[in-house]
């Protein structure tokens, strides 16, 4: 494998007496779309900011294309970015906007022109080099400042929530414009975002961060289908928490309630301790009449229909809430509504199991 | 901690960081400009106030003089006692008005407004001018329009004028338009939504007055309290003219400097002037901080609903005032402009030719006229450069900190203090602290139009400050993100887009300026010199010596002026806006 292109390496930041960056250390490879996904306040806004040396870090060092570039204001580093703001200059036309860090570097009139054309066409908005900000619409201008970004050819792209200021509908077709484009100019791209679709949607790898900290680091399937800790879990997509008991000789069992179930995680370390079994409601499957194995009791207490699929909040036990998607055909028949018995069979492979908090 | 290694790379790279070494060159330059023209010359009017004639210290032997000479201290008590008395009444009458202006359907509202700020380009003198011309001992009304209705028995009406009374009427023509402005802006922050909460629960109009308006209102009141207190509190120009044997502290100074030539009694009299104002700007700027963002971003506009009783009784009220107001300032111009008031009131501009009074006459005009435009040019320009490098560079926190703390300072200075503390800070030669004697590189400015153009641009820096900062906060703060992160330098894009973008901000501060500069007396009446007399300081000696007609005069050429210039930038914003800010157009 080649060199990391970006290299993060135990970047803490502190702001007075808290700590915004914990210790965070991260590779990202050359041409790779990278996406920092958490809850606000987590800090990756502040890794982003460090990475663009907008922030200092409190220690730790930052390397981009072997370079050392920790101390580097962000003039003499290599990136382009994008805010949820857009920031364009709004007294500036959009070609001006566009050529504005072209201009700069004093190249010919006739070189700036071609490449802000060339940019202009690349974004899909040919036309529009002589408009003012003012009369793009949102999509348009976060195309242009991609565009401004995207100008000096930098090696890395930043982007700041460059969607969440934009309506639901304009937002899912960028999504896909944007990272199109990404793979197409093979540029290097951090992306910041709460965003959990986004960033499955779009990314190479996901890096999840809690409190300052990176929980977990993996491809869009990795952390939807193995999360590394519930928080993970429940930060990307829905998951059902199940309190259980592992069972005490190192099977792979876990009582729940009077029902034992099985799963395909070794978690012999538990033996006999108390964990938690995670589910996403997806998932969860109406037990056949005479399925056995893995059949859980529980009771429907709501319906929701939403189009595709039911959504039914179940009861299990005395009060452990679930929550199960279930399309209209899977119901076997069986009549939904509030108060009904409901058998639900859960797939050993599907479950999840970390060890209880409080254990 | 950083690691040696880390810290040997940043000083080895560092040497190359011309650009952060220019920003923090530029930041010490506004500091080093901040504490001259603001700080420093407090010192030495602090040590003078401590020092006898001969510059030995005397501890409080000044101020001890000063409470135990009953014809000076008397002062103290008026000053309070007038200052109370307006910042009260100004606060109830700009009330109504502000209330009637915003809240209300009555007819005529954008003259109402007009009206109210026209004050604003009035000498403070003009005003007690206005009033010793209807109100004085030979005033129109006194005398019964000069006995024209004593066939009617009417033998006019005199309302005692020159003392308490004329301070109090003067000062209150002087402070109303600040007043109004503060109230007006407190009450368009209004959200909707709870007055239709309000009616929705069927609560009464008053009810709701007490329970919604009021409530919203209060930190504007507060503030606008402070301020008129502030203003009367140090005024010089109204009590001047019609204050009579009621003496306050602002023409004390003035008569101990100016009169008696008691440099170190001024001084200590700049001081008491000084506790107020600061103390009533500390509690201010107090209570302000506790004050949460009226509207959210939820909030719906108020629009007020038509209510023909209450619609009448505003324009009425607006309207009396308007007229209160109109009627000095057509006096000012009246006098001008006949023969002798008010007993020969055939037209006659005779008045207008200053050959034969003191003052400076047309000379001191230009002057003025010179003075405010150099104080609109280089104020506007240090003032959005200042606030540009404190609010939007990222470097050197701790020092852009300081900078905006001194930043605040001077709107608690009084013109007064400002103009003596000037004196003792670039007259000298040279400095004298203990037995430490430093040379003075700034005596040159003495006596020339510099410091007068720099006590102006002090005297009047925090509201430019305040302008200038509040416009800089509405741009994108990522500006400066994004031209750093396209490798173009800071001041590039501060002069591509910042610049521009602030236009309509920096025209106003100019203009600011310009009208303050054309209409104050208090900061400059100590600095000007005989080579550089000025049309406001005309104003004061002219009357001094009797020529209330002359000084009238002048100050219709000041009104003029002002008034014109403000046409002028109307006029002209339209133009270069609509260029300059196409932009805004969709």
């Amino acid at each position: 494998m080649p060199p990391p292109y970006l290299q993060i390496q135990s970047v803490t930041k502190k702001f007075d007496k808290t700590i915004a960056l914990d210790d965070v250390s991260l590779e990202v490879q050359e041409g790779e779309f990278i996406f920092l996904l958490g809850p606000s306040g987590c800090g990756k806004t502040t890794l982003l900011r460090i990475i663009a040396g907008l922030e200092d870090a409190s220690q730790g060092r930052i390397l981009q294309a072997g370079q050392d570039v920790t101390r580097l204001p962000p003039s003499k580093r290599n990136f382009g970015i994008v805010f949820q703001s857009y920031a364009l200059f709004p007294n500036l036309t959009v070609f001006q906007n566009i050529a504005y860090g072209l201009e700069n570097r004093k190249e010919p009139k006739e070189k700036i022109k071609t490449r802000v054309n060339e940019l202009l066409e690349l974004v899909g908005l040919p036309e529009y080099g002589g408009r003012f900000p003012a009369q793009l619409s949102g999509g348009q201008q976060q195309r242009v400042a991609l565009a401004r970004a995207l100008a000096i050819s930098p090696g890395l792209l930043l982007l700041d929530e460059p969607l969440s200021a934009l309506d639901a509908r304009v937002r899912a077709s960028l999504r896909i414009e944007i990272a199109r484009l990404q793979k197409q100019l093979g540029i290097t791209t951090v992306m910041v975002s709460h965003d959990q679709e986004e960033a499955l949607t779009m990314a190479d790898r996901v890096v999840v961060m809690e409190q300052g900290r990176v929980v977990q680091v993996g491809t869009p399937e990795e952390i939807y289908f193995q999360p590394a800790t519930p928080f993970v879990a429940d930060f990307v997509g829905l998951m059902n928490f199940i309190p259980g008991v592992a069972a005490a000789g190192g099977q792979n069992q876990v009582q729940v309630g009077d029902d034992a179930l099985f799963i395909e995680q070794p978690i012999a370390q538990w033996a006999g301790q108390p964990v938690t079994l995670a589910i996403r409601p997806e998932r969860v499957q109406v037990a056949q009449n005479g399925q056995a194995g893995n059949i859980l009791r529980a009771r429907v207490h709501e319906v929701e229909f939403m189009g595709p699929f039911y959504r039914l909040h179940l009861r299990i036990g005395q009060n452990d809430k679930m929550v199960a998607y279930m399309p209209p055909e899977n119901t076997h028949n069986i009549e939904i509504r509030a108060g009904v018995e409901l058998p639900v069979h859960l797939p050993p492979s599907h479950l999840r199991v970390y060890q209880s908090a409080a254990g | 901690m950083q690691s040696a290694a880390s810290l040997a790379q940043k000083k080895a790279v560092g040497f190359e960081w011309t650009e952060e070494r220019l920003k923090r060159l530029l930041i010490a330059l506004v500091i080093f400009w901040l504490l001259l023209g603001i700080v420093f010359p407090l010192f030495p009017l602090i040590q003078r106030s401590l020092q006898d004639k001969n510059g030995n210290f005397v501890g409080a032997a000044n101020y001890e003089r000063y409470f135990s000479t009953p014809a000076l201290s008397i002062s103290l008590t008026n000053s309070m006692e007038v200052s109370l008395s307006v910042a009260g009444l100004a606060l109830v009458l700009a009330f109504g008005y502000a209330y009637a202006l915003t809240r209300t359907r009555m007819a005529w509202k954008r003259y109402f407004l007009l009206a109210a700020m026209l004050p604003l380009y009035v000498p403070p003198l003009a005003h007690g001018i206005g009033l010793v011309y209807l109100f004085g001992k030979k005033g129109l009304i006194t005398t019964g329009f000069g006995g024209a209705f004593e066939a009617l028995g009417w033998q006019g009406w005199d309302i005692n004028l020159y003392g308490f009374n004329g301070i109090l009427l003067g000062e209150l023509l002087y402070v109303f338009p600040q007043a109004v402005m503060i109230l007006m802006v407190a009450a368009s922050l209004a959200d909707a939504r709870l007055y239709e909460a309000s009616e929705s629960l069927q609560a009464s109009p008053m009810r709701t007055f007490l329970t919604v308006t009021l409530p919203s209102l209060r930190y504007g009141l507060v503030s606008a309290a402070f301020v008129t207190f502030t203003l009367v509190f140090t005024d010089f120009g109204v009590p001047k003219v019609v204050g009579g044997n009621y003496n306050v502290l602002a023409t004390d100074i003035y008569k101990q400097v100016i009169g008696q030539q008691n440099f170190e009694m001024g001084a200590a009299i700049s001081m008491l002037l000084l506790i107020p104002t600061v103390m009533a700007f500390v509690v201010d700027r107090i209570v302000q901080r506790r004050q949460t963002a009226a509207l959210s971003a939820r909030s719906v506009p108020y629009q007020p609903k038509a209510n023909p009783w209450l619609d009448r009784a505003a324009f009425v009220y607006c309207l009396s005032i308007t007229l209160l107001i109109f009627t000095v300032i057509a006096t000012v111009f009246l006098a001008s402009m006949v023969e002798l008031w008010p007993y020969k009131l055939n037209f006659s501009l005779r008045h207008f030719d200053f050959s034969t009074v003191g003052g400076g006459g047309y000379g001191a005009f230009w002057n003025s006229i010179r003075m405010s435009f150099y104080t609109a040019l280089f104020g506007t320009a240090i003032t959005f450069f200042s606030a540009y490098l404190i609010e939007k560079l990222k470097t050197f926190k701790p020092a852009r900190s300081f900078a905006y703390f001194i930043s605040m300072i001077p709107v608690a200075l009084p013109g007064m203090v400002i103009g003596l503390a000037y004196i003792f800070f670039f007259n000298p030669l040279q400095w004298k602290f203990g037995g430490l004697v430093i040379p003075n590189p700034f005596s040159f400015l003495y006596g020339t139009m510099g410091i007068l153009v720099l006590a102006n641009i002090v005297h009047f820096y925090t509201v430019s400050f305040m302008t200038a900062t509040t416009a800089l906060k509405q741009l994108d703060r990522e500006f400066e993100a994004v031209s750093e992160s396209l490798g173009v330098p800071f001041y590039r894009t501060f002069w591509n887009v910042t610049v521009p973008l602030s236009l309509p901000a920096l025209l106003e501060i100019a203009m600011y300026y310009f009208v303050n500069a054309m209409v104050t007396v208090s900061a400059v009446v100590f600095l000007y010199s005989p080579r550089l007399k000025l049309a406001s300081v005309a104003i004061v000696n002219m009357d001094d010596a009797g020529d209330t007609a002359a000084a009238a005069a002048m100050s219709v050429l000041v009104i003029l002026t002002s008034v014109g210039v403000r046409l002028l930038y109307d006029l002209a914003t339209r133009g270069i806006s609509r260029r300059a800010q196409a932009w805004k157009a969709r």
